[in-house]
Order: C-alpha cells, then structure tokens, then sequence
C-alpha cells in the first residue's frame, strides 16, 4: 500500500475521510469491548458447537456479558475504594 | 501515484476483517481440535465450518446485550 498523504486529497475527499475515521474509532471502541466480552464469555459457554446457538448457550452468553460487566463494576469500585491516595 | 479515498476505507475494512479471523480461528481451533491427529479429520473440518458461524451469531447476541445494558445504564461504562 503507498504512503498516504492527506495532502492528495480534495477538500470533499478529505471530509468524506475525517468522518470516517471518526465513525470507525467510535465503531472500534464499541468492537473492541465486544470482542473482549466475546472471547471470554465464548470460553465460559461454549463447549460443542451445532447448526445453531441452543438456548441454554444464548441464556449463558447473555448472563456472561451482564455479570462480567457487574464484576468489572465491583472490582473498580474495589480498586477505587482502597486506592492509596498520593 | 496517489492513494484514492475508496482504497484507504477498504484498506482499514481489510484489516479489521483479518483481526477477526484470526480470532475466529484460533477459538474454533481450540474447540475442533482437541487432539492434533496426522490428518485434518472431516468431522473437525464440520465442527470448525459450524464454529466460524456459532461464533459470529455469539458475537452478535453479546453485541446486542451490551447495547441494551448501555441504554439501561444511561452509557455508564
């Protein structure tokens, strides 16, 4: 891929560019969380793999992401709580 | 020559859709292939075609979880 120099860009292509890029690190930030919660929810609930997700694998995908997201809550509230003040 | 707008969006679309293979690779690995054989078996072949689907359809459910949660919190995380 040749180097990429905003400067060849016109201004429509530029703003079309801008907002992009802005649109993208906003979807990356969203990606990057599921991602994470993905892979370690995959690991907890998935064990065999079929023509479709059963329902107990759905219930535990979703009860994963929940309670993963209520420990990540009370393990910041913990650091946060006991923190040494500098 | 210069680098047209349409290239560099598919270039950052390209990278982003490898990050997720490679993912998607090394899980179904994991699950497929519990013990590496001297042959890539037909039923781990099976397993590994349905992984790559079951993983985007959790992908998917987990996507839709966290933006509810997002809406119930008021984007607290």
């Amino acid at each position: 891929m040749p180097e990429i120099d905003i400067a060849d860009f016109s201004d429509a292509d530029k703003a079309d560019l801008i907002q992009f890029v802005e649109a993208e690190k906003r979807r990356a930030t969203f990606q990057t969380a599921v991602n994470n919660y993905t892979d370690v929810c995959w690991e907890k609930c998935i064990t065999r793999v079929n023509s479709s997700l059963s329902k107990d694998d759905k219930t535990c995908l979703s009860n994963c992401v929940e309670r993963f997201l209520d420990s990540t809550i009370a393990v910041l509230g913990k650091l946060q709580g006991t923190a040494p003040s500098h | 020559m210069a680098i047209s707008k349409t290239e560099v969006i598919d270039q950052v679309k390209r990278e982003m859709a490898l990050a997720n293979f490679q993912r998607i690779n090394s899980k179904c690995f994991k699950l497929c292939v519990t013990r590496p054989g001297t042959t890539f078996t037909s039923a781990e072949k099976e397993c590994v075609n349905q992984c790559t689907d079951r993983f985007q359809d959790a992908w998917n459910l987990i996507s839709q979880t966290y933006m509810a949660r997002l809406k119930r919190d008021g984007g607290a995380h």
